[in-house]
């Protein structure tokens, strides 16, 4: 499998700095920079509120990608683990956005763009840096294998309410 | 009411300028930069749509657009509370004023194609190729239309124009090949594009004109209704058929042959907005006499359907006995152009089937230089004839495309194969429309009526 970043609606306390990091990451400077205001707000995730619960949603990385599997110039493939954009060959179709079983992909300015695990950043993805409430997990296989093993030492169903 | 330059659209507010438009356009008719808004050369579309079933550009809901959704939706002819995605391509709606007229009351008659009850299912959630002429005059008759009648009782009568027609010229009483005129969107095509070869096209109204024509006439004798009484619905597969319901010339006595075309998809959402269960709905019949039909008017709805309804009644017409096999799975196919020959009380008589407006110009060119060797050719604009028109239900992902296609088809012919009734000239009520009212195929009433001018596109 591959690695993805998801978030415990438990712990969201729906404040959104994820979405304003994300942005910032995406545009290459922050927001309270000068002349950040100027910057695209164009955030790869989004905090989802309801009324009893918030989180936000980003990319599953799926191993067989819907999105990479309908695109129709074939601009959507899987580089090193991480479900990858080549926007040189996007054309903007928004077929990938009907694919997407968790609405975790958009077209912004023409080209798609998804959460692609902030390979590119020194610091690591900006979501988890900045979150207050520590409710992003990078999912790894040895993280799922450990909980797995966790789990059945301390006799827990599967369901069980505990985190890693 | 929407005028005939306009019926398709791309809206510069959603267009991402993907492109994905022109690889289906048959005739080069969308222009524009990749990633920049396209438009459509109103003088080159034909209307069929194709545009609209493959654009996937829709208007998402984490994007700030210009106008609100709700205003689009009015502006689109669409039910402002109907929760389908907005597409950047787009054809003008209908529904909400057909049901307003519906609810004030009127005298209303409604036929439906025969491409629509092989795929109006699929707005409900069964599986392509789900068969349900009964559902559909069903769900008709509750949305409050006073006549259910049938696109292919006049399909049969189509038959009986056309075949007659073929039969003069063969004696040399006008040019070969003769080319049917059923599909608009070839017929605008051919006047925009070969308008010296429009005498090679059938002077036959399509079925959907011809049924309007016989409602505002012999169907408000029958009901007792003065012409002008009459709100005249057509349900289509097709977007262009909203266009040539607007034709000069589709009309008699200054009375419109059809008031009103909706599309499959546009009667679902008719039927979603009346809370309609379509799925839940009766088997019923159409009503008698003008929703009474044949397996040949039936297989209209795809290509080669109509080549094999003239086949069936023409040679029986020529050479007095039944066609040995009614199958005539030699005209059947997919997209392309195919040839085939019958023999006719000794003469050999040679056809040809185009399906996807883009395979057509050979042929034309062809004739233009006089060496085309073909009597009798169909033409159908879109890849798979009618069950694949732009007013079908949206087959979204591109590999499901021609699973759903084939399923579509599948059901029209399984349709023909169940009916008792297999070949035009054999539909009763159609003979019966020609003994009370017509007279005779090619007669003086079927001219005025059933027949009209090409080349006046205003």
């Amino acid at each position: 499998m591959n690695a993805f970043i998801v978030a415990d609606p438990r712990r969201c306390i729906g404040c959104a700095a994820c979405e304003v990091a994300c942005a910032a990451a995406a545009a290459g400077q922050s927001v309270f920079a000068p002349g950040g205001q100027a910057a695209v707000f164009s955030p790869r995730l989004h905090l989802v509120a309801e009324a009893a619960v918030t989180a936000p949603v980003q990319c599953r990385q799926c191993a067989d990608a819907p999105c990479a599997a309908i695109c129709p110039r074939g601009a959507i493939r899987m580089a090193e683990g991480v479900v990858t954009v080549d926007s040189g060959l996007c054309i903007g179709c928004k077929m990938c956005m009907v694919a997407c079983p968790v609405g975790a992909i958009e077209v912004r300015g023409g080209r798609a763009s998804k959460c692609q695990l902030c390979t590119d950043r020194p610091e690591g993805p900006a979501c988890m840096q900045v979150c207050p409430a520590e409710a992003f997990t990078l999912v790894r296989a040895q993280t799922l294998r450990a909980e797995l093993v966790r789990r059945r030492a301390a006799g827990l169903c599967p369901a069980a309410d505990a985190r890693p | 009411m929407n005028g005939q330059q306009n019926v398709i659209r791309i809206d510069s507010d959603i267009c991402t300028g993907c492109g994905r438009c022109k690889d289906v356009c048959p005739v080069g008719a969308v222009e524009g930069v990749q990633g920049t808004p396209h438009s459509i050369r109103e003088d080159v579309c034909v209307l069929c749509g194709q545009c609209v079933q493959q654009c996937s550009a829709f208007a998402s809901f984490y994007e700030q657009h210009p106008a609100c959704i709700a205003e689009k939706k009015r502006e689109r002819g669409l039910f402002v509370s109907e929760a389908a995605p907005l597409f950047a391509a787009w054809h003008t709606g209908d529904a909400p004023r057909v049901a307003s007229r519906l609810a004030e009351g009127c005298h209303s008659m409604v036929q439906c194609a025969p491409a629509v009850r092989a795929a109006i299912g699929e707005e409900f959630g069964m599986p392509a190729g789900a068969l349900t002429p009964g559902r559909l005059a069903a769900a008709l008759r509750r949305l409050g239309f006073d006549r259910v009648y049938d696109t292919n009782f006049a399909a049969d009568l189509t038959i009986m124009e056309e075949g007659s027609e073929l039969l003069q010229r063969m004696e040399g009483a006008g040019p070969l090949p003769m080319f049917t005129s059923c599909c608009p969107a070839w017929v605008r095509y051919a006047e925009q594009q070969f308008p010296d070869l429009l005498e090679h096209l059938s002077s036959c109204k399509s079925p959907q004109q011809m049924a309007g024509a016989v409602f505002k006439s012999y169907g408000a004798q029958l009901d007792g209704v003065d012409p002008r009484q009459v709100f005249s619905v057509a349900v289509m597969p097709c977007t262009c058929k909203k266009a040539e319901a607007q034709r000069p010339g589709m009309e008699h006595d200054g009375v419109r042959d059809v008031d009103a075309v909706l599309t499959t998809g546009e009667l679902a959402a008719m039927l979603r907005q009346a809370h309609i269960d379509f799925a839940a709905l009766p088997d019923e019949p159409f009503d008698r006499p003008l929703g009474s039909y044949s397996g040949a008017g039936n297989i209209f709805g795809l290509t080669g359907g109509v080549m094999e309804a003239a086949l069936r009644t023409a040679y029986e017409l020529v050479t007095g006995e039944p066609v040995p096999c009614t199958e005539l799975v030699y005209v059947r196919g997919g997209e392309g152009i195919r040839h085939a020959t019958l023999t006719m009380d000794g003469r050999t008589f040679r056809v040809a089937v185009v399906a996807g407006l883009q395979h057509v110009r050979p042929l034309l060119e062809a004739v233009r230089a006089g060496t085309c060797d073909v009597d009798f050719v169909e033409v159908m604009c879109c890849p798979q004839g009618c069950i694949s028109g732009g007013g079908q239900p949206k087959v979204l992902l591109p590999f499901q495309r021609d699973e759903v296609y084939a399923a579509r088809k599948a059901a029209l012919y399984r349709h023909d194969a169940e009916l008792a009734c297999r070949k035009s000239h054999e539909n009763p009520q159609v003979q019966a429309l020609y003994r009370e009212f017509l007279g005779e195929p090619l007669g003086h009433v079927s001219h005025n009526l059933l027949h009209t001018v090409y080349g006046q596109t205003r």
